[in-house]
């Protein structure tokens, strides 16, 4: 068929470059929020040895990788979900998606009543990673965005409001 | 207990950023390599954009073919035959039809000529699953793209395969539909949907109508409150019709799927405004109450409630809730007559039928064995002849 046209898949470098960052950040500060809150550490407690989750965007990524070692510490393994095996892989169904979500035009729990979550494993385990990362996002984000993120911003003490908050933000950007 | 059989194999996806889940969706499918088939409207308007932008970083590559022109005569084989080898050339494993019923039409056509050989067209029936198929609409005038019926090249074919394995609304696909093409919608939905919740006895179909109904009234309800042709404010006229708009999208979208279903206000739709040129939506309903008025059911009394709301519907007496409702069709024509000033016809002589052409519609129409199963041959020419006139059934 004459004037037929091919369009070749391409790149959104910005956005790439964006959820890769957002990604790296909010890894690290689920591996500091394992070990500085207590809520979070229970959740990754339930979880069994060595399991592993991802979330990102279908169908290349970016992704963010954390898991349990074999001690029960938990830990940010990077972007790359082919390194090790995966055991519950959380997506949105495209990039866009995983922007909206992570420039807070959408909450978790709006972009999964829209259809745009996928999940690959146990159910169980997703609802306990979708209430990690609302825990973290609550500590990382200022109050008036973290609102926009999860559905109900929680009431909180000022310890684990002034004091976890610096700890974690400490821990993810030194990454101890 | 009534015997029923109902098959809606379409997923329905609507919404803002809807688009987006199209690849993700494709790929469950087991499809990398999508066709896209688009009509004249939609390449005009540029609909292919944020079709493009969906896929950019899908890994998927998209073939978009060039828009269909409006054609006569052999010329829709010669289309298919080319799109054919392009497809089977350059190994597609899907089809997008994007636009209105041309491009849904020959989206099906291809895929019975790529799933089951060139010369399935030549036969009557589809008699095996076909490749995944999307349907895009971009408007109101989705006719019956979204069920199992496809027209190509004067032969229609008739089969539940052939409806889309999806069928995605995205706002941003919609080109701007004007009052007239709206409210054409609204009423044809509105006419399929209550001839459905009220005469039919399958419980899926009747959930699929009552909502169809409560999606058509509302917007109709608001088009008539703003007039059919305000010529002040744009800016808001616009505000409005694009609301009202997605709307009857779904609404289409709803009644598309329920055109396996056969319908008598459809095939008199059909052929009163195959002749003589006003709106089917418009013929549709004008037919609608003298039809509910033929057919003994016990359900018209029920079309009260997505018709009026729950109020009116608890207000009323049981026994007069059929009345009611056929009431309610019949000044809403009259009210539409009111508002056009006089434009759109209250009965089929206004619309410029007489009783000897109805008579002679209704015989043909018994002799072709087109009506659907169940209607009483005596009743099709008694009910014409009244809604030629505007006379009402006197109820015992």
């Amino acid at each position: 068929m004459k004037g037929i046209t091919e369009i070749k898949p391409g790149k959104r470098y910005l956005k790439r470059i964006y959820l890769s960052v957002m990604l790296w950040f909010t890894g690290r500060a689920v591996q500091a929020a394992a070990r500085v809150d207590k809520t979070v550490g229970d959740e990754f407690l339930a979880m069994p040895e060595g399991y592993t989750f991802c979330l990102g965007a279908f169908p290349n990524g970016p992704y963010m990788v954390v898991g349990k070692d074999e001690t029960g510490k938990v830990r940010y393994l990077g972007s790359n979900k082919e390194k090790q095996p995966v055991q519950l892989e959380m997506g949105l169904k495209s990039m866009g998606n995983l922007f909206s979500l992570f420039t807070f035009q959408e909450s978790t729990p709006t972009a999964n009543a829209r259809d745009r979550l996928y999940v690959s494993g146990d159910l169980p385990q997703a609802c306990a990673a979708v209430r990690i990362l609302d825990i973290v996002q609550v500590y990382l984000l200022p109050k008036p965005v973290a609102k926009l993120a999860v559905k109900r911003y929680p009431c909180w003490s000022l310890k684990r409001h002034i004091l976890d908050r610096t700890i974690i933000l400490i821990r993810t950007v030194t990454g101890f | 207990m009534s015997h029923f059989s109902f098959l809606c194999r379409t997923k329905t996806s609507f919404g803002k950023n809807a688009l987006e889940h199209l690849p993700f969706d494709l790929y469950a499918m087991g499809r990398s390599k999508p066709m896209v088939i688009q009509d004249k409207s939609c390449h005009e308007a540029g609909m292919t954009k944020p079709l493009i932008s969906a896929f950019k970083t899908s890994g998927m590559t998209l073939g978009i073919c060039p828009p269909l022109p409006e054609t006569d005569g052999d010329e829709p084989a010669r289309i298919i035959r080319s799109m054919y080898e392009t497809y089977m050339e350059k190994g597609y494993d899907a089809l997008i039809a994007l636009g209105g019923e041309q491009a849904a039409d020959t989206a099906k056509a291809l895929n019975i000529a790529v799933t089951l050989g060139p010369e399935a067209l030549q036969q009557d029936g589809v008699v095996a699953p076909l490749f995944p198929m999307v349907y895009l609409p971009t408007g109101v005038k989705t006719g019956t793209a979204t069920g199992g019926r496809a027209q190509f090249n004067g032969q229609t074919f008739v089969s539940d395969f052939l409806a889309p394995d999806q069928v995605v609304a995205d706002p941003s696909l919609f080109i701007a539909d004007d009052r007239e093409t709206l409210l054409d919608a609204a009423l044809t939905c509105l006419a399929m949907g209550c001839e459905v919740f009220g005469l039919s006895e399958n419980p899926p179909a009747r959930a699929y109508a009552a909502a169809i109904i409560q999606l058509a009234v509302h917007p109709l309800k608001a088009l008539m409150d703003s007039g059919l042709d305000p010529r002040e404010n744009l800016k808001q006229r616009k505000k409005e019709e694009k609301i009202w708009q997605k709307d009857l999208v779904q609404a289409a979208v709803m009644t598309g799927y329920l055109s396996s279903f056969p319908l008598l206000t459809r095939v008199l739709g059909l052929k009163l405004t195959a002749d003589i040129r006003f709106h089917q939506g418009q013929a549709m309903v004008m037919v609608l109450p003298y039809i509910l008025e033929s057919i003994e059911s016990k359900d018209v009394g029920s079309l009260l409630l997505p018709l009026a709301g729950p109020d009116v519907f608890s207000q009323v007496p049981a026994p007069q809730r059929p009345d009611s409702a056929v009431q309610i069709l019949r000044s809403l024509v009259n009210e539409l007559h009111l508002l056009s000033g006089g434009r759109l016809p209250r009965t089929l002589e206004e619309a410029g039928w007489n009783e000897a052409a109805l008579s002679a519609i209704g015989q043909g129409l018994i002799k072709s064995g087109s009506l659907p199963a169940g209607t009483v041959p005596q009743a099709i020419e008694a009910l014409l002849t009244r809604a030629c006139s505007g006379r009402p059934a006197i109820r015992s």
